[in-house]
């Protein structure tokens, strides 16, 4: 029904003096995020800068990651930390030496490409360097939001259930890298690694999977030769 | 609950193509594999349509299998130049 003449025609009756026209649109509802996206996609492929978008559910370790690949990796590093509130984690990757930008997206459950742009500006990372953007502990609606990053690293720790690829299928489908973190917590949890490994398999067969503990430094290895290559040969190894 | 954002893109996509046109009617599609929940997106909808051109418009929402997530179309009042006092309009033939 036509909400200001109230006449329950959509079509061109000409009741009331108003008129319905149909205005086919066929548009991309986040067509402005990804415009936005491939701003930032371009200016960082100007200057040579590699942006890794790091996404996971809450208390995943992601920080912590970044934390020891910040001090062990070597070469410049900086960092977009996305949370609802607080600093707490751009403090932490403050103390490692490594530039940070906070961006605070309040009821946001996501950084979007607009986010992005702004802390770039503010964070002007140098030419050639490597960005981690920390997204919003979320397994849900980060996937959504293009931000115009070389990559996307998805980190799972073994105490959150070998299901989680199946559970959160938009997730791991997007991941070029599934990072799989707390693996010295295995002797004490009930991790099935077959059916975490079947589970991803269906939603996204070709990813590569890395083994790691963040806190122990087990596998990391690993991790930081998956950077290189990404950082070395422009595109996303597998 | 990112449906939020998604209702707040369809609104400023339809705002920013149409100016202050009256919608009525926003037609989306919706796929079963997009990541958004339909409910969610016609609660947000009325909340972020209030006070714009949209405000009141009926949300159809199709959902076809697969990603898409897409404004199919709209529709706009074309004239709303008869004033309410007028004498009201022949019918036509």
């Amino acid at each position: 029904m036509c909400g200001t003449c109230g006449c329950s025609s959509s079509e061109d009756t000409g009741v009331n003096g108003h008129e319905h026209r149909l205005v086919v649109l066929e548009q991309k509802v986040l067509a402005r995020n990804d415009h936005l996206a491939e701003h930032n996609r371009t200016w960082l492929t100007e200057r040579d800068i590699v942006a890794v978008n790091l996404m996971s559910s809450p208390g995943s370790g992601k920080t912590t990651l970044l934390e020891r690949t910040i001090r062990e990796l070597g070469g410049a590093v900086s960092v977009v930390e996305g949370d609802q509130e607080t600093e707490f984690d751009a403090e932490r990757i403050r103390a490692t030496g490594a530039p940070v930008v906070q961006v605070n997206t309040g009821a946001g459950c996501h950084l979007d490409a607009d986010m992005l742009a702004r802390a770039l500006r503010t964070l002007d990372p140098a030419p050639g360097s490597l960005v981690f953007v920390e997204n919003v502990g979320n397994l849900v609606c980060p996937a959504l939001f293009d931000l115009g990053e070389r990559c996307r690293a998805v980190v799972m720790s073994v105490t959150e259930g070998a299901d989680k690829p199946l559970k959160y299928p938009h997730m791991f489908r997007t991941a070029n890298v599934v990072v799989l973190n707390k693996t010295d917590l295995l002797p004490y949890v009930d991790f099935d690694a077959a059916r975490f490994a079947d589970s991803l398999n269906q939603v996204n067969p070709e990813v590569r999977v890395i083994e790691v503990s963040a806190t122990r430094g087990d596998g990391v290895p690993n991790w930081y030769g998956w950077l290189r290559q990404v950082s070395q040969e422009r595109g996303v190894p597998r | 609950m990112h449906e939020l954002s998604v209702a707040q893109a369809v609104v400023d996509e339809i705002v920013t193509k149409l100016g202050s046109q009256v919608v009525t009617t926003v037609r989306l599609a919706v796929g079963k594999q997009s990541g958004v929940v339909v409910d969610s997106v016609r609660f947000c909808f009325d909340l972020v349509t209030e006070d714009t051109s949209l405000a009141g418009a009926e949300l159809v929402v199709d959902e076809p299998p697969g990603r898409d997530l897409r404004i199919v179309s709209v529709e706009v009042i074309r004239e709303c130049a008869v004033p309410a006092d007028a004498p009201a309009p022949k019918t036509r033939a």
